[in-house]
């Protein structure tokens, strides 16, 4: 039997039958290893140093930073701010959901960090306003792509690099319109399904309570704002302000709103490491998996075999985002780009397209790939800090992920989205 | 009959690339097609610190990788890292390809590596929002190093506060000015871009840390003699290869800067940054030994 | 005799992410510090990214044992749901076999690493590498431990059931 069918068979069969998901990729990884004859120490070194990253840091410490946050009365008082701003609104708090993941993405390069941070906020928030849990997870889940199209980004960088000294500055200055329509896409989305599901929405409450509500609210929303501010000033990284943003909490939750007692950190601290293990452990499992994908030169034979089917050019550029999405779905966003940027870049130019729309096209199929099963990073943070499912996540973003394909399809054939802003700053 | 696998972090859009393809075809037409030599390139198998333990395992047959973080795994390569060490590229081509580089390489077999070629990557400098002169121009500034001692403890010997920090995130860390410079060689500027959001190079040659071909030595140990004889020879032709595409690329790389509006300065006097590194050397004496830095110093 | 076993496994389990969990509250403590530090002080701890990253492998590694204990890791459960109930057994034991089999050659391959790494050093903390990897068997030996007795409880449990029902059938 081939290797690369006993790593992909092992693995959908292991899924299947319900091993977890982090033991099934491991395990196939194994397996494949085995079958090649090479030293199996590769798939126990790769589950655990692939985890040695310092940009990891912000998925442990923002879950923990949201449950001190929804604990302490202070994601309490975020959301009642916000409720006054858009409860009128079908679908107002959907819609802050991805209007938020905009002005995070424009702080953060991660995806996985906004599911960490908000999500253990506006999750909850948005059941108790009466939003079922698994369309709330997945707003959360697919709203957070837009941190890596929005700069800054740190695939950019790595796509910038492999690409061959594409510039940085205009790769950023590319994603903006890119991701703001992604966030506008999902919006009128999310405005649509709040609509047909008949979520609830509110009157404003009078005036009085708004101004209490909002005075109340006050250093609760100086959280974002330190949060935005302190790394837009380049006082702490993206990374850091995870750091930041724990104690910011903590002292809101023990001493400005007094909600929280040193008693509650043990039941806040024991379910966040829980939660961030699994996902943790997870990411390992899926990079040792991703190591033998890359082993066995797996992408590049899928990669020939459909750029084999048509010369058109139309077809060629669509066959690409398949093809991505395809690969998004089973592997993670880093290894894809240093793996697919040099046999696809050629293909692309010959098409007519600019390495820079092939740089944002890039990070939106590979975000979409982070909201897909079997493997992605946001949809196993959101499933976590959501408490629900990936069945039923899944069924949730069934009718997202078309407002995301929209923008991909508009991004591929109209290059004015990507390069309005390039050719506007830096000629 | 064998099929091996080669890591490198540089993309295969980078010029020296070509000499790692030189390596694997050289090495196939030598063996009549009998050593299949599969590179990959651009970290797909993940950063060089994994590939040196991947080799160690025996999960990787060889990588190239820069020699610094193999100080990590044989101590006595943390003299190739000490700041000023190199009076020019020259120097250290006599050293690392003479006596001193086999007593290297025999430190690193006892560690369990077997160490083929160094290959050049040129001279570490600043790169920042300002100009520097003089070490105290360094005086409160930020500045990205990699996780490794001898380069940090050098920053700071300049004056300088040296931040740790993966690379991917040192571009948007120089855009919001969390940090005010890094350090590196000029090809690595351009392959990130780096000019577009901290402009100054200045030439501190603060250290030269030359990249490293290495192998699993057990595979190696078992080879039959003349295919042992066949990959040291390649690898010392990758490596000729290797450095006269350096060579040609960096005098392209400075003009390829400079049109993108880099500035270069040369440093006002080389001498108070030896005097400022004395420390940094003191501190490695106990590790790499102080008869190991006289013979680099003393190689005329 | 059961029941004692089980409670002192859930309270391993609860000291293992109690220690997980302390490590993630130092880590958020080290990473302020890291920003102060060089913004107040004008000197960055050198040591904290090294610490940090070591640190996140740590609670990955041991939280994701404790996970096993308690069921927690994330699955897909389309088909064991859709089987009748001795079947479904069958393939919630094999599960925790799987487990254990995995956890089993991390613990043999762990082990490997720590000691392929242990003359080796940490860059910053003058510490063994091997260390960092140290983390693998003993995360594995609780995995094992763990998934073991999972899949012995239900198999005991499925045992008691299956004498009920047939005794029920013999009363009436
Ligand atoms: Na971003
Ligand atoms: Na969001």
């Amino acid at each position: 039997m081939p290797v690369e069918l006993i790593l992909l068979g092992s693995f959908a069969l292991m899924i299947l039958v319900g091993i977890p998901i982090s033991f099934s990729l491991g395990i196939s990884a194994l397996l494949s290893a085995l079958a090649t004859g090479m030293g199996p120490a590769i798939i126990a070194q790769r589950v655990a140093a692939s985890m040695q990253s310092f940009p990891l840091l912000a998925i442990p410490l923002f879950i923990l930073a949201g449950s001190i946050m929804a604990r302490g009365g202070v994601a309490k008082r975020m959301v009642d701010f916000a409720y006054i701003l858009v409860g009128p609104l079908p679908g107002g708090l959907a819609i802050v959901n991805c209007i938020e993941s905009m002005f995070f993405g424009g702080v953060s390069g991660s995806a996985v960090a906004d599911v960490s941070s908000t999500g253990t906020i506006m999750i909850p928030m948005m059941i108790q306003k009466g939003y079922d849990r698994d369309f709330s997870v997945a707003v959360t889940v697919a709203s957070a792509s837009q941190g890596i199209i929005i700069p800054p980004s740190h695939n950019m960088v790595i796509y910038a690099m492999v690409a061959g000294g594409v510039s940085v500055g205009k790769l950023f200055l590319a994603g903006y319109i890119p991701g703001i329509m992604l966030g506008l896409s999902l919006s009128i989305a999310c405005y649509f399904i709040a609509l047909k599901r008949k979520y609830p929405c509110e009157k404003r409450p009078p005036l009085k309570d708004c101004v209490r509500i909002t005075i109340d609210g006050i250093f609760a929303l100086l959280a974002a704002l330190i949060i935005v501010v302190g790394i837009a000033a380049g006082i702490f990284t993206a990374t850091e302000a995870s750091a930041v943003a724990v104690m910011y909490a903590a002292f809101l939750g023990f001493v400005v709103y007094r909600e929280l007692k040193l008693k509650d950190l043990v039941p806040i601290l024991m379910e966040s490491v829980k939660t961030t293990a699994i996902v943790l452990f997870l990411i390992g499992c899926a990079s040792a998996f991703g190591w033998m994908m890359t082993y066995l030169q797996i992408p590049a034979a899928v990669m020939r075999a459909f750029l084999g089917l048509t010369s058109n050019k139309f077809l060629i550029l669509l066959m690409v985002n398949v093809l991505l999405l395809f690969l998004g779905m089973v592997m993670d966003v880093a290894p894809l780009i240093v793996i697919v940027t040099p046999v696809l870049l050629p293909v692309i130019k010959a098409a007519g397209m600019s390495e820079i729309t092939f740089g944002i096209l890039l990070m939106l199929n590979l975000g979409i790939g982070l909201t897909t099963p079997p493997v992605g990073a946001s949809l196993f943070v959101g499933c976590m800090v959501g408490k629900t499912t990936i069945e039923k996540t899944s069924r949730a973003l069934l009718p997202l992920w078309p407002a995301m394909f929209v923008v991909l399809f508009l991004v591929t054939y109209i290059p004015w989205f990507t390069e309005f802003l390039p050719n506007l700053f830096m000629k | 009959k064998y099929n091996w696998k080669l890591a490198s972090v540089l993309p295969d859009s980078h010029p020296v690339h070509q000499a790692l393809v030189f390596f694997a075809d050289e090495l196939a037409k030598k063996s009549n097609g009998d050593i299949k030599l599969t590179l990959f390139p651009a970290g797909q198998l993940g950063q060089e610190k994994d590939y040196i333990e991947a080799i160690k395992i025996g999960s990787l047959e060889f990588a190239k990788v820069s020699s610094g973080p193999v100080g990590q795994y044989a101590p006595t390569f943390q003299v190739i890292s000490l700041p000023l060490i190199w009076r020019n590229l020259a120097h250290q081509h006599k050293v690392l390809q003479g006596v001193v580089g086999k007593r290297l390489m025999a430190d690193l077999d006892k560690a369990g590596y077997k160490g083929l070629a160094f290959m050049d990557a040129g001279f570490r400098s600043i790169t920042a929002t300002k100009p520097i002169y003089s070490p105290s121009d360094l005086k409160g500034l930020k500045i990205r190093v990699m996780q490794s001692k001898p380069l940090i403890d050098t920053v700071n010997a300049l004056g300088g506060n040296a931040v740790p920090m993966g690379q991917s995130e040192v571009y948007s860390a120089l855009q919001t000015k969390v940090i005010d410079g890094w350090e590196n060689n000029e090809p690595t500027v351009l392959s990130f871009n780096m000019q577009e959001v901290a402009k100054y190079y200045s030439y501190t040659r603060h250290s030269s840390i030359p990249d490293f071909l290495m192998m699993n030595k057990r595979l190696f140990d078992g080879l039959p003699k003349n295919i042992q004889a066949m990959v040291e020879q390649t690898a010392i032709e990758a490596m000729e290869k290797h450095n006269k595409l350096w060579g040609e690329m960096i005098d392209k790389t400075i003009a390829d800067l400079k049109a993108k509006g880099m500035v270069f300065n040369e440093v006002r006097d080389v001498t108070e940054f030896q005097k400022a590194v004395g420390g940094v050397w003191k501190e490695f004496e106990s590790i790499v030994g102080k008869d190991l830095i006289d013979a680099v110093v003393n190689t005329k | 005799m059961r029941n004692a076993i089980m409670r002192i496994v859930g309270r391993a389990e609860r000291v293992l992410t109690a220690i997980a969990a302390i490590v993630m509250a130092a880590l958020s403590v080290v990473v302020c510090w890291q920003v102060f530090a060089r913004y107040v002080l004008q000197k960055s701890p050198i040591w904290v990214e090294e610490f940090s990253v070591t640190a996140i492998m740590w609670i990955g590694l041991l939280g994701a044992a404790s996970a096993v204990w308690t069921g927690d890791h994330m699955r897909l459960e389309l088909v064991t749901k859709k089987l009748p109930e001795a079947w479904g057994v069958a393939v919630e034991v094999a599960i925790d076999l799987a487990i254990c089999a995995f956890a089993l050659f991390l613990f043999r391959h762990g082990l490997v690493l720590t000691q392929a790494m242990w003359s080796s050093r940490m860059s910053t903390i003058k510490l063994p590498l091997g260390i960092t990897y140290l983390v693998l068997p003993i995360a594995a030996v609780f995995m094992i431990g763990f998934a073991a007795l999972r899949a012995s409880g239900k198999i005991l449990d499925a045992s008691a059931k299956g004498k009920e029902r047939k005794e029920g059938k013999h009363a009436r």
